[in-house]
């Protein structure tokens, strides 16, 4: 790339020598070209004359090793992984994008939009599928059939009711001895029920 | 990815482009496999969060799909590629409102440059890995404005020359040095502000001979 000469620098004086420190640039000047010579923009003649000044100024040479040392931090970095099955994925992705949206057509839908169309089309199956899955669980418990009554689980197990029985059975034979007893004074009183657990 | 390797072997980027063109996916995904890493590390650069890496790169691609029949073959696929891909970071930054060009973004530049310290910067210790300089790095870019980033990114990482970051940016190339000035100061700045250990102690000198243009505090202007 070519600078204008006469650009926001100025012109660099011409007919300085390298070294020679007062043959017309200026500290303001070689600290403009600083830059340019670091990123070799700057044309031979000028670096030339910015190196004369360099060597004699102390000063700017600090602001060259300044700058010079701030480009060191600028290092390529490791690169990026790079995903799994990436170039498979982005080549399906153009190709189909593609063949979906012709360019003859000049549909207004882009190839780039295919990723986020097939995302949106994925989550409107995904909602539509969370729907269906929700209204078939309500029709399914709103139709279930009630219980009959006499299928309804007695809280108490059989033994348990057997041994009820046997206790209302002997409490009402205690009753009716009692009442024998009470109405004819005398009597023995009937043996207690073999099957009574109390 | 092994079998279209297989299937293309040693062919060139020019000949996998004329079977893509033609809609050949497995020479399309060649293509992509053999440009990939390049792609991810520029697009890196741009990207402030990890995630968005991939879609950046994911756009670069489907992008250059779209393009193949403008590859005329003057410069190289990856130049062409490479591009394509800085143009897709910059038009992300733009939809994102982080315009990398608009000075708007940055109403204050100037006057905040004008109170940074002129402390001078040490290179990267020897002891430190190559990685460990990219994230102290990354890490003070982060602090800059995106008209800022930009420029830094394109010219020290993308290795582009004035003229081309003029033309990718659309700005003149005095805004180019300009704005190049303007980048390293706050770099500089934010580095020593991120880690003080690597700031020269003494401050830099100022010019012996004032400047009738102005010295060192350029403004932008439109050469």
């Amino acid at each position: 790339m070519t600078h204008d000469p006469h650009g926001p620098i100025g012109r660099i004086p011409s007919g300085s020598a390298p070294g020679d420190f007062d043959l017309g640039l200026e500290c303001a000047e070689a600290r403009v070209l600083l830059p340019r010579h670091l990123d070799g923009e700057l044309e031979d003649e000028h670096a030339s004359h910015l190196r004369g000044h360099l060597l004699a100024c102390p000063a700017c040479r600090a602001h060259f090793q300044d700058q010079r040392s701030l480009k060191r931090w600028f290092v390529p970095s490791a690169p990026s992984a790079v995903p799994s099955g990436f170039s498979a994925r982005v080549a399906a992705l153009a190709v189909v994008g593609a063949v979906m949206v012709p360019s003859a057509v000049g549909a207004t839908t882009a190839p780039t939009e295919i990723p986020r169309l097939l995302a949106f089309t994925t989550g409107l199956v995904a909602a539509a599928a969370a729907a269906l899955l929700a209204l078939s669980l309500a029709l399914a418990i709103d139709s279930r059939p009630a219980a009959p009554a006499g299928l309804r689980a007695d809280p108490l197990p059989e033994a348990l009711q057997r041994l009820d029985e046997l206790n209302r059975a002997e409490d009402a034979a205690r009753r009716e001895a009692q009442r024998r007893v009470d109405g004819a004074a005398v009597g023995a009183l009937p043996a207690p029920t073999q099957g009574s657990l109390r | 990815m092994d079998a279209q390797r297989m299937e293309h072997p040693l062919r060139s980027d020019e000949s996998l482009v004329e079977d893509a063109r033609a809609g050949r996916a497995t020479a399309f995904q060649e293509l992509v496999e053999r440009h990939q890493d390049r792609v991810f590390r520029v697009v890196r650069h741009y990207a402030r969060q990890t995630a968005e890496v991939e879609d950046l790169a994911q756009e670069t691609f489907l992008k250059a799909f779209r393009r193949l029949d403008s590859f005329g073959g003057q410069a190289s696929f990856a130049t062409w590629l490479h591009r394509i891909a800085v143009n897709t970071c910059l038009d992300a930054l733009k939809r994102k409102s982080r315009n990398p060009v608009s000075t708007a973004e940055d109403p204050e530049g100037l006057a905040t440059e004008a109170r940074m310290p002129s402390r001078a910067v040490i290179a990267p210790d020897a002891g430190l890995e190559r990685e460990e300089i990219a994230q102290v790095t990354h890490r003070a870019l982060g602090q800059l404005p995106e008209i800022f980033r930009t420029v830094l990114v394109l010219r020290e990482f993308e290795d582009l020359s004035y003229q081309e970051m003029a033309e990718v940016l659309g700005i003149s190339i005095g805004t180019v040095e300009s704005r190049l000035f303007r980048a390293r100061a706050r770099f500089r700045a934010a580095l020593i502000e991120l880690h003080p250990e690597y700031a020269e102690p003494q401050r830099l000198p100022e010019p012996r001979k004032r400047s009738k243009r102005g010295g060192d505090g350029r403004e932008e202007t439109s050469r």
